[in-house]
């Protein structure tokens, strides 16, 4: 539920609609956001498909605290990967909303007059980006 | 960070490596601590664009101005002239010309210069024919139409007489009449009154030296707005309007006799 819903559906959505209508003319590049997209359906996919093979559907919570995910028997393998392959779209997403927030504004919408909003979408873009991979800060 | 802390965990159940488990040396809570590196901010996913959705909804409802608003892009992002930690600076390379040099509050940026129009070849004429005008009971109602009569190039002397055209210069019309110099020229070339159009269109003005950077076409509309500014009155207010100085870029002719002088679909055609 977190790794699939909370954590990409809220910039997302709130993103890819109101980012939009509010400061770009589109969001870009487009093949970064199908590519996201994609990212996110295969692993919705996977982790849809590990509650129901394997061991069943895993038990740990959505932290997978060790040690009881690690000697548990549930499915824990394939939810671990799917959760491995929605970070993937959760850094598409932020890569795609930068270069939106940078390139693709409205004439006349500076930094400054750029509302909250898209203040908070931007910032949590760089979260998105940095956080789910150990990428050095730039 | 996730990244790495799932895939330790799924190496520990597929290889059995002993990451996580202290009677083999590793330590549970290094799981914890790697899991929430990432799972902090992920917090701060979920909360800063709700954040941001209600400080817009909020002012918006209230009809207030947010307070505060510059403190929070600022801290994000640091302004050119301010003493902001380089850390929280977003580096110049990825920066737009906006943000490398922002404009001043309350200012839209300026336009760039509108690029010349290249010379061409002069584009049609826009005529209309005029439209029939629906039953009305006054006459004043019936004053409320309008149609261009002729262009530049397509003035004709037959259709217009002197005395009506000398006439409703000087009124608002039903009619607008679109009416070059050149066509003044050639179709007066004797009536004090085109001599008078002419030398107060050709006299100087501002708007003909400018229109001389621009191309034939653009030429021939500052003609005829240059004709509309003879004090005739035209539909927008004076010195306001679009383009080149104001006004419609023709003469607004009030007379229900003119209907008659409409150019025809097939005249247009041909």
């Amino acid at each position: 539920m977190i790794f699939l819903i909370v954590i990409p559906g809220a910039p997302a959505v709130l993103g890819n609609f109101m980012l939009r209508s509010t400061s770009a003319l589109a969001t870009s590049p487009s093949e970064t956001h199908l590519l996201s997209w994609y990212c996110f359906v295969g692993g919705a996919l996977l982790a849809v498909t590990s509650l129901f093979t394997g061991g069943g559907a895993p038990d740990t919570g959505w932290t997978f605290y060790v040690p009881y995910s690690v000697r548990t028997t549930t499915n824990v393998t394939l939810a671990v990967f799917a959760a491995f392959i929605l970070g993937f779209s959760s850094i598409l997403t932020g890569l795609n909303f930068v270069t939106t927030t940078h390139r693709l504004r409205a004439q006349g919408m500076s930094w400054f007059r750029m509302p909250l909003f898209v203040w908070g979408i931007y910032a949590t873009a760089w979260i998105q980006i940095l956080a789910p991979r150990c990428w050095r800060s730039p | 960070m996730l990244a790495i802390t799932l895939i330790l965990v799924m190496f520990e159940r597929l290889f059995n490596l002993g990451l996580f488990d202290p009677a083999r040396g590793g330590d549970p809570l290094l799981y914890q601590h790697l899991f929430w590196i990432y799972s902090h901010p992920a917090v701060y996913i979920m909360i800063l664009p709700v954040m941001g959705a209600v400080s817009e909804i909020i002012p918006t409802f209230a009809r207030k101005k947010i307070f505060g608003y510059k403190a929070i892009p600022r801290r994000e992002a640091g302004r050119p002239g301010e003493r902001v930690p380089s850390g929280l600076r977003i580096p110049r390379p990825l920066t737009s010309p906006e943000m490398r040099a922002p404009h001043p509050p309350g200012r839209f940026p300026p336009r760039s210069p509108p690029k010349p129009i290249s010379a061409g070849p002069r584009p049609p004429l826009q005529v209309r024919p005029l439209t029939p005008a629906p039953p009305s009971k006054t006459a004043e109602q019936g004053r409320s139409r309008s149609a261009v009569l002729a262009g530049p190039e397509g003035f004709d002397e037959a259709r217009f007489p002197v005395s009506v055209l000398a006439e409703h210069f000087q009124h608002r019309g039903t009619i607008r009449a679109v009416v070059g110099e050149e066509d003044l020229r050639r179709s007066f070339p004797t009536e004090p009154i085109s001599q008078r159009l002419c030398s107060r269109t050709a006299s100087g003005s501002k708007l003909r030296r400018k229109a001389s950077q621009y191309s034939r076409a653009i030429r021939a509309a500052c003609d005829e707005i240059g004709a509309d500014r003879l004090g005739a009155g035209s539909r927008a207010p004076r010195g306001g309007g679009r383009g080149f100085g104001g006004g419609e870029g023709g003469r607004c002719l009030r007379d229900d006799r003119l209907r008659d002088f409409a150019l025809s679909p097939a005249k247009i055609a041909g």
